[in-house]
């Protein structure tokens, strides 16, 4: 019995030994590294000989008022992007589903995908074009209005507002595109059958299409949750031109790092972050994946 | 019936339209800046139509054109060869995954899924590819480290083969005498062509977007892809721009323009531009080759 | 179980693997990384040589690492030239690696983590004291008594005293201009077209008549600007001591050594009083700390008059080059020396397998003209012309700042003022800054090396509070009468008396010594 179980899934381990082989190399050696996290980090001494520095790396963290400012706003800002991310991409994937046109679903796909191809710094320099107080094409149209010009980058109330649409910018496209690929792969003859029906177009969305993307949408969310303490360091640090005055809103757990850490650049501190954003999100991510399980098996990570 | 569906196809299509609008305007913007010139920049602001055309910022960047031509060069051959070896690498992983009865298919996701969370940092993975696989200014180095297979196309294809290749299929093929890697040829990969083609594109600018590895791994000019050329100008910019560099005495003419940092940008996106219509065209055949529907 | 046990034998692997890299300075596991340089290494080293076997015979490679554009070819060539000397004197070659200026620290650390073949690198934005702390870069006392006369010369001994350590020298300090002065650089055609008396301006609050009547003659001229929304240089000598928190203030003139939080100081009160009422008036550029432009490209296109500058020889001429217009400097502050004046330096990695001849290779690029000018300006003809009566350098033609293959960036290398000047700094520059250093004044503190190893967590807490504040208060933008209670009282939240405490402990002990 063993032996022919064995002979069965000899092939598929196979298949599975080059991946395996990479992410030993590529990422668990490595891994050794996160003591580096609990150490006096010394470069002569190398990672396992430096000595130990207990939890002392963690304390900065936890050191001033803003821990939970910092806390706060990568918690929120990221469940924000998660919801809107989601619902936004399912949209316009469904509605590219529904076109007609085959020469506008593809120049349509082309066009808001390009925004992720941006560098975030670019970005930073782009959303300055629109905002800056002096030079800004905002302002300067608010000017010819007969508006007061924003002091944009002093005030913190449009912030929020501000970071979620450009994030929604970057990324939907690449949402999109994850969602389409799903969308197009769904067995078409669930749809004829429903037209023969007499489904609605809604109807047809609302229990063939959007079923189908549930198994995707859950995984998509869980990665994203095993993210949720990390922050795309560009969006909140360069596209804010790290203004002073707009921290209360753009700081995150990423940014009040690298501020601290930029002119000491301590490496067992900065891994002492790394570690406890991965810890978070893991235990999070945990126990989603148990919720999910508990519905729909075919839907979790592991 | 046929009345409404034209109603709603000029609807959708008008609310792509504006959707297009709300992703492209902005990079209009980068463009109208980068053939701007910088004293027009300060005095006008940031404007739509530019009132005189500038080229310098462009002329700035093509000074080393032969630089640039072979960076676009390396960059094609790094893109191709990576995505290739990366969708190799994806659907060996993600097939057996999929496979229900595989013993310990829960541990191996695991194993998979924990490298999204966990990492050592930079140091331990430079020291790896650099002291025991010598990769330090070789075409591998553009290649191999992190980007030759990653956990999160892993798990989207995963994903997908569970939720549209039905386990039926699978076992009627095996029924038939066919081996594994028979299968995953002639049954599975036919059906997941969309996914393929989709995994194809985000890997692909994956590779043709990246510039780390070429900072940390190559510090010779010859091996310098397109990105790490565009961003280590970028890198400089900001670093000259920065507080840590006020009364350095570094040359002025060294500095990029705020047109010539976004030219940098645009120079980046074009061959996309003009490439993926083209790859698109074969991508999408794949697509409804998959799955022809009305 | 058994995939279990593989993950197991990986992390053994891995411990052996760092254990072995990191282990030894310079001793038994060069091997491995010198077999990869042989293969990688871009210089003009001919691959035959056998590395480190200090057998007399074969000839050591000294790499360095610098910072500054540069093509691998033309660093190759530079190498070539530079092995002909050291290869003479020392049996040594030279490996010469450049790395952009955005890319050097994260880079150079990499290396150091690695521990590839590396020998010399200077300090851009590397703290020595850091380094030293953390093991990057070896103690280099007894190797200049025995390898570095010639840099001991140059170098005098309150200078050495910033680059101690514990009770060791870990740096070489850069001979270059060595103190700052602080001023106000201005647009000359407008300065004459309001025909001003700059002999009444001694203080910055002088300046506001001035700035007054520029803002009637030029209305769509802003006074002063900022630099890419900074506007770091204030006109109130302090000895910034090592920095992080804690000056201490009018260094020059007291024999106090009590320090204190500059933020709290009636000083910096009045200055970011007097930006916030000139940025309601209109004198400041509004808004001016998320300006991203440079000052000199708003002052070129006239949307500035002035900016605030470091003073030093030259300094006119350089800041008529980024305008492209003619400039006026205005002294506020005279020049003065303190420790971070001396912050300039280069370090010999803690891999380096043989210390001593990266030491003479340093030694001989700090006294040999030659070699010099070879490192700091490329090869004569291809990146340089040398107009020898003059004794100046121009570009040969059709090179130019912009196209050259090797940019000239002459205070990165340890000992610019034995180089030729270029012509845009004029043949006299070295002399000049020669005789600025002699005549600057001395801060009490010079000398004193700060080790914040001890309050590295509040130091981290504290800057993201003065990420929060500082820029805005320094721009006028925020008022200070709210602001500076409220950040003051953040700062205490993170800890900064502690840093404060421990800098005043250190300089105690230091003065006693002293």
């Amino acid at each position: 019995m063993k032996k022919s179980r064995l002979k069965r899934y000899l092939p598929l381990y196979l298949m599975l030994t080059p991946g395996i082989i990479y992410l030993i190399i590529n990422n668990y050696m490595p891994m050794g590294g996160i003591i580096v996290a609990f150490k006096n980090y010394n470069y002569q001494k190398g990672i396992f000989g430096s000595a130990w520095n207990g939890l002392k790396n963690f304390i900065f963290l936890f050191k001033t008022n803003d821990a939970w400012i910092i806390t706060r706003n990568t918690l929120c800002y990221n469940l924000v992007f998660i919801l809107l991310g989601t619902v936004g991409a399912i949209a316009v994937a469904v509605l590219l589903g529904e076109l007609k046109t085959k020469r506008g679903k593809k120049a349509y796909q082309t066009v808001i995908l390009l925004p992720f191809l941006v560098s975030i710094v670019v970005v930073s320099y782009i959303v300055y074009g629109f905002l800056s107080t002096e030079f800004g094409n905002v302002n300067h149209t608010l000017e010819q209005m007969g508006k007061d010009s924003v002091s944009w980058y002093s005030s913190p109330k449009y912030w929020p507002f501000i970071l979620v649409i450009v994030n929604l910018w970057k990324n939907i496209g690449y949402n999109t595109v994850l969602y389409y690929a799903t969308l197009i792969g769904i067995d078409t003859s669930y749809y004829e059958a429903a037209v023969v029906d007499g489904a609605t177009r809604w109807q047809r969305i609302r229990y063939i299409t959007l079923p189908s993307l549930l198994p995707t949408v859950s995984i998509l969310t869980l990665m994203s949750i095993s993210k949720i303490f990390y922050s795309d360091f560009g969006l909140f640090y360069q596209v804010p031109l790290n203004s002073g005055p707009l921290l209360d809103v753009t700081n995150t757990i990423d940014t009040y790092v690298y501020r601290g850490l930029m002119v000491t650049s301590n490496v067992g501190m900065s891994a002492a972050a790394g570690l406890y954003q991965s810890v978070v999100g893991f235990v999070l991510v945990l126990l989603a994946n148990w919720i999910v399980g508990r519905h729909d098996k075919d839907s979790t990570l592991f | 019936m046929v009345e409404r569906n034209k109603t709603f196809q000029i609807v959708a299509n008008g609310v792509m339209i504006l959707l297009c609008a709300f992703c492209i305007l902005p990079l209009w913007l980068l463009v109208a800046s980068s053939i701007t010139g910088e004293r027009e920049l300060i005095v006008n602001g940031y404007s739509f139509i530019p009132s005189s055309i500038d080229f310098s910022a462009y002329k700035y960047i093509l000074v080393d054109s032969v630089q640039l031509l072979r960076g676009y060069g390396l960059s094609a051959v790094v893109t191709v060869i990576g995505t290739f070896a990366n969708l190799t690498m994806t659907t060996l992983f993600a097939y057996p995954l999929m496979r229900k009865d595989l013993p310990g298919r829960k541990l191996i996701s695991f194993f998979l899924f924990f490298t999204m969370l966990f990492n050592g940092g930079l140091v331990p993975s430079y020291i790896m590819w650099t002291q025991v696989f010598h990769v330090k200014n070789t075409l591998w180095a553009l290649i191999v480290p992190n980007l030759l297979m990653g956990a999160f196309n892993v798990i989207m294809m995963r994903t997908y083969l569970t939720s549209n290749i039905p386990g039926e299929v699978i076992d009627a093929a095996r029924i038939d005498g066919a081996g594994e890697f028979k299968i995953l040829l002639r049954v599975v990969l036919p059906m997941s062509k969309s996914i393929l083609s989709t995994l194809a594109l985000l890997v692909g600018l994956g590779y043709w977007n990246d510039w780390l590895n070429g900072l940390y791994y190559i510090n010779k000019d010859t091996l310098y892809s397109t990105q790490v050329l565009l961003n280590k100008m970028l890198l400089d910019t900001q670093f000259l721009m920065s507080s840590a560099s006020q009364g350095l005495n570094i040359d002025a003419s060294q500095l990029p323009s705020t047109g010539i940092k976004m030219a940098i940008a645009v120079m980046g996106i074009l061959p996309i531009l003009i490439v993926y219509p083209f790859l698109q065209k074969y991508l999408v055949k794949g697509i409804t080759i998959g799955a022809v529907k009305g | 179980m058994k995939r279990k046990a593989a993950l197991f034998m990986a992390l053994a692997v891995t411990a052996s693997l760092f254990t072995g890299c990191g282990g030894n300075a310079k001793g038994t596991q060069q091997a491995a990384s010198d077999s990869s340089e042989k293969t990688t290494s871009s210089s003009g080293v001919t691959a035959s040589s056998t590395e480190g076997s200090g057998s007399g015979e074969a000839p050591y490679v000294c790499k360095i690492v610098c910072v500054g554009d540069a093509s691998s070819e033309a660093c190759q060539e530079v190498a070539e030239k530079a092995s002909e000397i050291t290869m003479e004197k020392f049996n040594t070659k030279i490996d010469l690696v450049r790395l952009g200026y955005g890319s050097f620290v994260n880079e150079v650390n990499l290396m150091l983590s690695s521990g590839e073949k590396l020998d010399l690198i200077p300090s851009f934005g590397i703290s020595a004291m850091t380094a030293a702390n953390t093991g990057q870069i070896l103690e280099l006392t007894d190797l200049i008594k025995e390898y570095g006369q010639g840099i001991d010369e140059v170098v005098t001994d309150s200078e050495w005293a910033c680059v101690t350590f514990g009770d060791g020298i870990y740096a070489v300090p850069n001979n270059k201009e060595k103190a700052q002065g602080f001023g106000v650089v201005m647009r000359k055609d407008m300065l004459d077209a309001v025909d001003y008396d700059l002999d009444t301006i001694k203080t910055e609050a002088d300046l506001e008549p001035l700035f007054e009547k520029i803002k009637e003659a030029y209305p769509d001229t802003y006074p002063i600007v900022s630099d890419n929304g900074q506007m770091g240089y204030h006109m109130i000598e302090r000895d910034d001591i090592g920095g992080d928190y804690g000056v201490i203030m009018h260094s020059t003139e007291t024999d106090k050594t009590e320090v204190v939080n500059y933020f709290a100081t009636e000083e910096y009160k009045d200055m970011a009083q007097r930006h916030y009422e000139w940025a309601q008036k209109g004198l400041i550029m509004p808004d001016a700390t998320n300006n991203t432009q440079n000052a000199y490209d708003l002052i070129a296109a006239g949307k500035g008059f002035a900016y605030y500058t470091n003073t030093k020889p030259g300094i006119e001429a350089e800041w008529g080059r980024k305008v492209g217009k003619e400039m006026q400097v205005l002294e506020l502050v005279s020049p003065f020396r303190t420790t971070s004046g001396v912050a300039n330096q280069w370090f010999i990695a803690h891999q380096s397998e043989q210390p001593d001849k990266a030491m003479q290779v340093l030694n001989e690029i700090y006294t040999n003209p030659e070699l010099s000018d070879l490192l700091i300006n490329g090869i004569e003809g291809e990146h340089y012309v040398k107009d020898a009566a003059k004794g100046i350098l121009t570009y040969p033609d059709g090179v130019d700042a912009s196209n050259t293959t090797y940019s000239s960036v002459a205070w990165v290398w340890p000992n610019e003022l034995i180089s030729t000047p270029w012509e845009t700094d004029g043949a006299a520059i070295w002399s000049d800054t020669d005789a600025f250093n002699k005549s600057a004044k001395e801060s009490i503190a010079l000398g004193f090396a700060w080790d914040n190893s001890n309050v590295l967590n509040e130091v981290t807490a504290c800057n993201n509070v003065k990420a929060k504040y500082e820029n805005a208060l320094n721009c006028g933008t925020l008022d200070p009468e709210v602001t500076i209670p409220k950040m003051l009282s953040e700062l205490k939240d993170a800890g900064v008396e502690e840093v404060i405490a421990e800098k005043q402990k250190q300089v105690d002990a230091w003065m006693q010594t002293k």
